[in-house]
C-alpha cells in the first residue's frame, strides 16, 4: 500500500517504531531530568555528563567481560548504581547545602559540575572514543513488514513502557512517590508533619542520577561513546522537559515521544533537512502551550 | 711566567675558536616543525605520521643525513584548535627557526597554517588534510600536500564507480563541509564518467549522529542501486556498525572513503559489515611489494603496530624533505621549493611525483571490497582495483579556475 | 508543656516579635488573640521551627528545642495546623494522611482510622484529591493531618477563619474533644468570641509585642482590654 509520496505503509510503520525506540533512552534520561527538576528545583545540568559517565562506565564494564552478552547485563546493572553513588555525593557534598539559592545559582553549580564530569571522563578514560559492540543477543534484525528491524531497537521499544510503569508506580504508590509530591510543592509543610525532607531530596537526587546512568548504559551499544555526548543530549533532554511540562515524568515520556518521532519521520520525509524536524516541533509546541503539554508539577 | 701566560692565553683563545665553530657546527642541523592533533581521538592517525616521519628520519640520520647534517624535527599539539594551532607555528618559526613546517589532520588549521608559511616565505608540507583548497584555490609556491583531498577522492570513486552496474544513486552522510566536499566530488565526477547515473535523493546528517536507523531504513525504502555514504573519521565506524546491525550492507551496496582502511576495520574487529565498497590510499598487505613488506616490517618491530595510511604521508613526506634538500645542495628554501616541484620518490604504494603546478602529491588510489579473511581478527579489502595518481588529479586548467577566483 | 521564652524573631532585617513569652501547661487550651498581622502566625511558625528565632528560647516537654528543624519538632510531639492549611493539594485525602502518620508505640495512637472515626466526612472523600476539597473539609483534612504526626502539643492557627457558623461549631466541639482526651492546645485566633468559649488561659498580642496574659474569666470580664487590642 503506498501513501503520499510513494511512501509505503511498511516504511512508515518500521520508521515509526524506530523513532519510539529511539525515544525510550531519551525518555529515560529525561524523566531523571524532571524529577530532579520537579521535586528538588535544581535544573540539573550534569545531567548529561552523568549520561555520559554512564556509558563509558558500561563500555568498561562489558569489556571486563570481552564484551559478552553476560558483560552487557553486568554493566546494565552496576553502571548506573555507580552513576546513582556519583550522584549521592554531589548531592550529599554540595547541593544539600544550596536548596534555598535560586535558580540561576543552581544552574550556575550544575554547570561547573558538567566542566568537572568532562575532565573526569578525560583522565579515567582519555579523548579516544569507544566502540562496544552490541551483546549478542541482540545482534542482527528482525524482519518486520519486509523491513529490517534490529533486534536491539526491539529491546529498547519494549523497555519504554516497562520504565514507564515503573516510574508511574513509583510516584503513585509508593510513599517516597507521594512524600515526593508533596514536597516539590511544599516542601515546608512536609517538614511539619515530621518528615526529613533533605533525605527525600537525596533520595529523589540520586533516583534521577540513576535514570542518567540507565540511559547512558542503554546507550552505550548504539553508538559512538565519546566526549560530546553530554552536550548533544542535554539539549534533547531539556527541550523535551520543557514542552512535556517541568517535574512531569508523563511529560517526559510525551516529549520524548514526539522527540523521537519528528526526527524518525522527518528522515523519511525530507531526509536533507532530517535533522531540524524535532526543532520544530518544540517551537510549535511552545508557541501554542508556552508552559508544556502537560501540566507542571509546581 | 711570562711564556706560560701566553700558553694559556693562545690555549684559551684556541678552545674559544673551536667551540664557536663546533657550536656553529651543531647549529647546522635541518629542523622540521610538525603541528598537529596529538590529543583526542584524531591521534590515531597523527601518531602514525610522525612515527613514520621519525623511522625516515632516523634512517636518513644514520646514513649520514642530507649533505652532512642532522635531520631533527619537534612536535607541537594544536589540540584540533586553530588559533592554538597558528601560534604554535609562531613560536616554531620565531624561536625554533625551523626550516619547514610540517602537519595537521586539521584542514581549517592547515589552510590558516598555509597562509602563514606563505608570509613567513617558509615551507609547509600538508599532512592528512583533506581539504581541495589548500592546492586548489589556495594554493601557492609554499605550501605542497602529501595526501589525497577531497577532489581526488571523488576523481577517483567516480572512477571506481564508474565500472559497476548501477545507475540509481542516494547520497548520505555528515553534514559539514568534508561530507559534502566528498559526495559533491564524487558525483560531480561519476555524472562525467557515466552520464547515465540517477541521482534518486540525498540525507544528511548531524556529525556525530547517534543512531542512523533511521536514516537506514528511509534510504531502503527508496530502493538505489547504490548508495555514496559521505563520513568523516568520526561516523565511518559506528556507521558501518549500524549498517552491520541492520542488514543494510546485504540489502544495497554502497560506497565509503576509508571503509577498507586498517583504522576503521579495526575496532570494528570481526563484526564488520561486509561487501561494502571502499576506497584507500595505503593498505599494508597491498600492494605486496618487496617495498611494502619492508616497510610495514620496519615499523611493526618499531611501534609494535601495523601501519595505517597515516605512516604512508609521514614516510613519503621525510623522503621528499630529504630528497629536494639533496637535490637544492643547501638549506635553501626557494632552491627547495624548485627542487621539489616534479620530484619523484620511492614509497610502499610505488614511485610518487610531486606535481609541479600545483604542489600536490601524486598518489595512487585502491578501490576494494571488505571481506572476512581465515586467521585475521579484522576484516581485509579484496578485490583490489588501482586507480592511477593521474585518473585522480584534478586537471591543471581546474587547478589554475580555482585560484583565480 | 511547651515554654516559650523572649522570642525575637525577624523576616530578614524586619523584626516581628518582641521579646514574645508565654506557656501552655498539659491538657490546656490557650489562646494568642490579637489582630490580623499582630504576629500571630509568625509565633506559630517560630514554635514550629519553620521561622527560627534570633534571640529566645523555646523549651518543649523539658528539652530545648530552639532551632530544631521542624521535622525534628513535629517529632517530638507538636502538630501544626497553619492558617492557610495548605494540605497537599496533588494528593488525595488519604495519601494526606498516609504520608504523615507517624505511628505512637503501644497504645491507641491516631491512625487513618481514628482520623476518620473523628471526622466521618472525611472518609467518604478518602480517594478525592486534597486541592478540590472545601474550605470545611480541607479543614478537616489539616486538623486530621496534624493529629495523625501523634503530637502533645497542637498548635492551631485560626481554624475557623473563612468557614461557615454551623462548620465553626463543629469544630469547636471536636477542639473540645481533644482537650478532653489530654491533648494541649495553642490556638491562635482573630475571633474572640471561639477564643471565648474554647481556653483557659489567653494572651494578646499586638504589633509583635505580648501586651496581656490572664485567664479566660478575667479576660471576659475586662472589655477595654479587650476593645484597645482586638476588634469588638
Amino acid at each position: 500500500m503506498e501513501l503520499f509520496t510513494g511512501l509505503s505503509f511498511s516504511v512508515l510503520c518500521i520508521q515509526i517504531l524506530v523513532g519510539l525506540s529511539k525515544a525510550t533512552i531519551l525518555f529515560i534520561v529525561a524523566s531523571g531530568l524532571t524529577l530532579i527538576l520537579g521535586v528538588l528545583r535544581i535544573p540539573n545540568l550534569a545531567h548529561g555528563s552523568l549520561y555520559m559517565i554512564g556509558a563509558f562506565t558500561t563500555y568498561s564494564i562489558a569489556t571486563a567481560f570481552s564484551q559478552s552478552s553476560l558483560g552487557f547485563w553486568i554493566a546494565l546493572l552496576l553502571a548506573p548504581l555507580i552513576v546513582a553513588l556519583i550522584g549521592l555525593i554531589m548531592e550529599q557534598g554540595l547541593f544539600r547545602f544550596l536548596y534555598n539559592r535560586d535558580h540561576l545559582m543552581m544552574l550556575l553549580f550544575t554547570f561547573s559540575f558538567t566542566l568537572v564530569f568532562g575532565d573526569l571522563v578525560k583522565l579515567l578514560w582519555g579523548s579516544d572514543y569507544r566502540s562496544l559492540a552490541v551483546p549478542e543477543i541482540f545482534q542482527g534484525s528482525y524482519s518486520l513488514l519486509g523491513m529490517p528491524f534490529p533486534r536491539y531497537n526491539l529491546f529498547l521499544l519494549l523497555l519504554g513502557p516497562v520504565f514507564a510503569a515503573g516510574l508511574w508506580f513509583l510516584t503513585n504508590r509508593t510513599i517516597l512517590g507521594k512524600i515526593s509530591r508533596a514536597a516539590a510543592v511544599d516542601r515546608e509543610m512536609v517538614g511539619a508533619v515530621g518528615i526529613n525532607v533533605n533525605r527525600i531530596y537525596a533520595a529523589v537526587f540520586v533516583l534521577g542520577c540513576y535514570l542518567a546512568g540507565v540511559g547512558g548504559a542503554l546507550v552505550a551499544p548504539t553508538q559512538n561513546i565519546s566526549q560530546g555526548m553530554d552536550h548533544s543530549i542535554i539539549i534533547e533532554i531539556f527541550l523535551i522537559v520543557i514542552i512535556g511540562g517541568l517535574g512531569n515524568v508523563w511529560g517526559a515520556l510525551l516529549g520524548a515521544v514526539i522527540f523521537g518521532l519528528t526526527d524518525a519521520i522527518g528522515i523519511l520525509v525530507a531526509p536533507q533537512f532530517g535533522i531540524i524536524f524535532p526543532y520544530l516541533a518544540v517551537i510549535t509546541v511552545l508557541i501554542f502551550r508556552p508552559k508544556g503539554l502537560l501540566k507542571s508539577i509546581w | 711566567m711570562k711564556s706560560t701566560f701566553k700558553f694559556f692565553c693562545l690555549a684559551a683563545f684556541v678552545s674559544c675558536c673551536l667551540l664557536a665553530a663546533s657550536s656553529a657546527f651543531a647549529a647546522k642541523t635541518i629542523k622540521v616543525g610538525i603541528v598537529d592533533t596529538y590529543s583526542g581521538p584524531a591521534s590515531t592517525y597523527t601518531n602514525d605520521v610522525r612515527d613514520a616521519f621519525a623511522l625516515a628520519v632516523n634512517k636518513i640520520n644514520a646514513a649520514g643525513g642530507i649533505f652532512g647534517q642532522q635531520v631533527e624535527f619537534v612536535t607541537r599539539d594544536s589540540k584540533f584548535k586553530v588559533d592554538l594551532g597558528l601560534s604554535a607555528a609562531k613560536e616554531l618559526v620565531m624561536r625554533e627557526e625551523v626550516d619547514i613546517l610540517m602537519g595537521t589532520i586539521n584542514s581549517a588549521l592547515a589552510l590558516a597554517l598555509s597562509d602563514f608559511a606563505k608570509q613567513e616565505k617558509i615551507p609547509f608540507l600538508a599532512t592528512f588534510a583533506k581539504s581541495a583548497k589548500i592546492t586548489g584555490e589556495k594554493g601557492h609556491r609554499y605550501v605542497f600536500s602529501m595526501n589525497e583531498n577531497t577532489a581526488m577522492i571523488g576523481k577517483a570513486a567516480a572512477a571506481g564507480l564508474a565500472k559497476l552496474p548501477y545507475t540509481t544513486y542516494w547520497i548520505a552522510g555528515d553534514d559539514y563541509e568534508y561530507g559534502h566536499a566528498v559526495a559533491d566530488g564524487v558525483w560531480e565526477n561519476l555524472k562525467k564518467l557515466k552520464p547515465e547515473v540517477r541521482l534518486l535523493g540525498q540525507s544528511w546528517w548531524k556529525v556525530g549522529e547517534p543512531d542512523f536507523t533511521p536514516y537506514i531504513t528511509a534510504m531502503l525504502a527508496e530502493e538505489p542501486d547504490a548508495v555514496i555514504i559521505a563520513t568523516g573519521g568520526r561516523d565511518c565506524v559506528p556507521f558501518l556498525k549500524a549498517a552491520q546491525t541492520t542488514g543494510f550492507n546485504k540489502l544495497v551496496p554502497f560506497y565509503m572513503h576509508t571503509a577498507t582502511e586498517i583504522s576503521t576495520l579495526k575496532p570494528l574487529g570481526l563484526t564488520a559489515p561486509e561487501g561494502v565498497i571502499g576506497t584507500a590510499n595505503y593498505h599494508s598487505y597491498y600492494p605486496d611489494t618487496e617495498e611494502n613488506k619492508a616497510f610495514v616490517a620496519e615499523f611493526e618491530k618499531a611501534y609494535d603496530r601495523t601501519p595505517a595510511v597515516g605512516a604512508l604521508y609521514g614516510y613519503i613526506t621525510a623522503q621528499f624533505i630529504s630528497k629536494a634538500y639533496a637535490k637544492a645542495g643547501e638549506v635553501n628554501t626557494e632552491k627547495f621549493i624548485d627542487a621539489l616541484e616534479g620530484l619523484s620518490v620511492d614509497s610502499p604504494v610505488g614511485t610518487v611525483t610531486m606535481r609541479a603546478e600545483d604542489h600536490q602529491v601524486m598518489l595512487p588510489m585502491f578501490m576494494g571490497m571488505t571481506t572476512k579473511v581465515e586467521g585475521k581478527q579484522f576484516l581485509v579489502a579484496s578485490e583490489i582495483i588501482t586507480i592511477p595518481a593521474e585518473e585522480s588529479m584534478p586537471s591543471l586548467d581546474e587547478i589554475r579556475k580555482a585560484r583565480q577566483l | 508543656m511547651l515554654e516559650v521564652k523572649a522570642i525575637n524573631t525577624y523576616y530578614g532585617l524586619s523584626h516581628i516579635l518582641f521579646d514574645v513569652s508565654l506557656s501552655v501547661h498539659t491538657g490546656e487550651i490557650v489562646c494568642l488573640l490579637g489582630r490580623n498581622g499582630a504576629g500571630k502566625s509568625t509565633t506559630m511558625k517560630t514554635i514550629m521551627g519553620l521561622t527560627p528565632p534570633k534571640q529566645g528560647e523555646i523549651v518543649f516537654k523539658g528539652d530545648r528545642v530552639t532551632g530544631l528543624p521542624a521535622y525534628q519538632i513535629c517529632r517530638r510531639g507538636v502538630g501544626f495546623v497553619p492558617d492557610d492549611r495548605r494540605v497537599f493539594a496533588d494528593l488525595t485525602v488519604g495519601e494526606n494522611l498516609e504520608i504523615s502518620a507517624r505511628p505512637r508505640q503501644g497504645f491507641d495512637g491516631w491512625d487513618k482510622e481514628r482520623v476518620y472515626n473523628f471526622f466521618p466526612a472525611l472518609r467518604a472523600l478518602e480517594g478525592r484529591r486534597a486541592g478540590v476539597l472545601s474550605g470545611g473539609e480541607q479543614q478537616m483534612l489539616t486538623i486530621g493531618r496534624a493529629l495523625i504526626t501523634n503530637p502533645d502539643l497542637l498548635l492551631l492557627d485560626e481554624p475557623t477563619e473563612g468557614l461557615a457558623p454551623i462548620i465553626v461549631e463543629m469544630l469547636e466541639e471536636k477542639i473540645l474533644e481533644l482537650k478532653a482526651g489530654g491533648l494541649s492546645v495553642l490556638l491562635a485566633e482573630q475571633n474572640q468570641n471561639v477564643a471565648l468559649r474554647l481556653s483557659d488561659r489567653a494572651y494578646i498580642i499586638d504589633n509583635g509585642h505580648i501586651r496581656y496574659h490572664g485567664s479566660i474569666e478575667d479576660l471576659r470580664r475586662d472589655e477595654a482590654i479587650r476593645h484597645k487590642y482586638l476588634l469588638v
